[in-house]
């Protein structure tokens, strides 16, 4: 029985997302944002190099996991070689139709397992704002054999100066993909109930990222050291679940360690914040005021170009070299209500509307038109 | 000098070599460390913040909820020889991959052994207290390597240690049906992960083998 006989036999069509093991949570999340809106007649299985596996399992979906390269001593070749023989399997077990990837680079192992069956399609969701000093020919080659590739937008995309915006040839654009739509965030009394702070509070949230490639730890100890000297702040330290470090080197101040952690943006007055996808079209996208502190490990996408595009609008202050010079009149800064309303308004004014809907609509749309055919 | 006197002092010379070669590797470890080794060797000596858990179960009820059904395959025989080595290919022609040996044994030269333990239907205290004491068995004899596998979607207590893990799901219910065929797929599974990382042995920590279900 081919996959789409078995399909048809059960009135539902199956798709494997498959995400890469990134610094942090954003190819998971993405594909999260897209499995979690499609029709009830899609059915969503995952596989991940992620070791959020549990958070899959915490949105309904069922996921299997594969540990990534870096979790041997071994070459590129023969993980893509068991990673192929992995998809085979899966593929068989849960007769998948088509297999949506989110990451970097696609793999020969994920491109073979695909490309040898007839009937199934390969969708790859590739977030631009590549580094523009980055070599990303492996990338942008390894597109082969791919169907479709989808690129989530950026709110920042006019700055995008990499490899993937030259070449946009067959790619099909979205807004920025956002796993929680506006009324999913939790009012702030309410947020704040959940996470016993204050509402009254100047409610501070410092989310640096996993910290699994970059030393941030300098600039939280700062931030803390400088919000102490004030009586009505409050700091809560990100941590993220897939990090390698705790962030417990602070013991006064509380880490919030969930997923989604947006679903609680509200309560915060304003955020110290990396510049990664997700964050950076979160915090603009609901309006969090913030310092925007880019990742600059050079493995990583242009978070500097995020943040400076952010600043350059008024929408957000970019912490590049210069500003963290004068951290402490910055964060300072921070404190007005007003300034913080100020930057509010300017977010809303280059905020986009969420394309995890348009995206889930175009995965669908890609696989029935195979099945017409 | 009798003979037996010179051997004596040759044995002497060797224990003594060995102790500073492990004093040696002690040492270039820490120098080599990474922050996640210093961490595990630190963990527990500091205080802790207060963790704000909470939203744990955001999104359940979005999408059909597959059902879930802990168990384990049961104990099983190796179905590799003891000591085979790291480098052996599978009939198809597939290397095993090497797995990182954890971060408290990141310096140690590549154990030859590697061992899987399983561990299948425990709760999640159990399986951190199972990785724990791998863990210190591990760096008392830094003569092996862990690949653990497990049903529990919390891989924390194999990340915290720098360990490879593999995850067996628990058998489904997809699109409202019970995949039987899953777990009757387990042993199948089980000579996938052995074959994949060269494993010389399975140790089955799990608590209650179950084979089979109703």
């Amino acid at each position: 029985m081919t996959a789409q006989s078995a399909s048809r036999a059960r009135s539902t069509a199956r798709l494997l997302f498959v995400s890469s093991n990134g610094v942090g949570m954003g190819h998971l999340s993405r594909l999260l944002a897209v499995a979690r809106r499609l029709p009830d007649s899609y059915e969503a299985v995952f596989l991940t190099m992620s070791q959020a596996l549990s958070v899959i399992a915490q949105f309904g979906f069922h996921a299997e996991y594969v540990p990534s390269q870096q979790h041997t001593r071994s070459d590129m070749t023969s993980w893509n070689a068991w990673l192929r023989r992995k998809l085979d399997q899966v593929l068989d077990t849960y007769e998948i139709q088509a297999v949506v990837f989110d990451g970097n680079i696609v793999y020969s192992g994920l491109r073979e397992a695909v490309s040898s069956r007839r009937n199934c399609q390969l969708l790859w969701i590739r977030r631009g704002m590549w580094r523009s000093d980055q070599d990303n020919s492996q990338s942008l080659l390894s597109r082969e054999n791919v169907d479709l590739i989808i690129e989530p937008g950026d709110v920042a995309s006019d700055f995008d100066s990499g490899a993937s915006a030259e070449q946009r040839q067959g790619v099909v654009f979205v807004d920025p993909i956002r796993l929680l739509d506006p009324n999913e965030v939790l009012p702030r009394d309410e947020a704040c109930r959940t996470l016993d702070l204050d509402p009254d509070a100047c409610n501070v949230l410092i989310q640096l990222g996993a910290g699994n490639n970059y030393n941030f730890v300098d600039l939280i100890g700062s931030t803390i050291k400088t919000l102490g000297k004030s009586k009505i702040t409050r700091p809560v330290i990100a941590e993220w679940i897939t990090s390698d470090i705790g962030l417990d080197l602070w013991p006064r101040i509380p880490r919030l360690r969930c997923f989604p952690i947006s679903r609680y943006y509200r309560a915060f007055d304003f955020t110290i914040s990396a510049a990664g996808y997700n964050s950076f079209n979160e915090i603009i996208g609901f309006g969090v005021p913030s310092l925007l502190a880019p990742n600059l490990n050079r493995a990583m996408d242009d978070q500097s170009a995020r943040a400076a595009f952010a600043d350059l609008h008024g929408a957000a202050v970019h912490l590049d070299h210069e500003m963290l010079q004068i951290f402490d009149q910055v964060l300072g800064a921070m404190m007005d209500k007003e300034r913080r309303q100020a930057m509010k308004d300017k977010c809303q004014l280059i905020a986009k509307p969420n394309g995890a809907e348009r995206a889930a609509q175009i995965v669908v749309d890609t696989i029935s038109q195979v099945e017409i055919t | 000098m009798t003979d037996s006197d010179s051997d004596k002092l040759l044995r002497d010379e060797i224990v003594l070599l060995r102790a500073q070669n492990r004093r040696y590797r002690e040492l270039i470890q820490s120098l080599s460390s990474t922050t996640e080794v210093l961490r595990a060797h630190l963990k527990d000596t500091q205080p802790r913040p207060p963790e704000l858990r909470a939203f744990e179960r955001f999104g359940q009820g979005q999408r059909p909820t597959v059902e879930l059904a802990t168990g384990s395959p049961g104990k099983k025989e190796s179905i590799h020889p003891t000591g085979q080595s790291p480098e052996q290919e599978t009939k198809e022609g597939l290397k095993s991959l090497v797995p990182t040996p954890g971060w408290k044994c990141l310096a140690v030269d590549q154990p030859q052994i590697r061992i899987g333990f399983l561990l299948f239907g425990m709760t999640p205290e159990n399986v951190e207290e199972a990785v724990e004491a791998v863990e210190q068995r591990q760096v008392r004899s830094r003569d092996f390597s862990p690949v653990f596998v497990t049903d529990i979607s919390d891989l924390a207590p194999f990340r915290d240690r720098g360990y490879v893990v593999e995850y067996v799901p628990p058998s489904i219910t997809l699109n409202g049906k019970r995949n039987r065929a899953h777990r009757d797929d387990l042993r199948t599974r089980l000579e996938f992960i052995e074959a994949k990382w060269g494993l010389d042995n399975l140790v089955d920590l799990g608590r209650s083998p179950q084979t089979s279900e109703t």
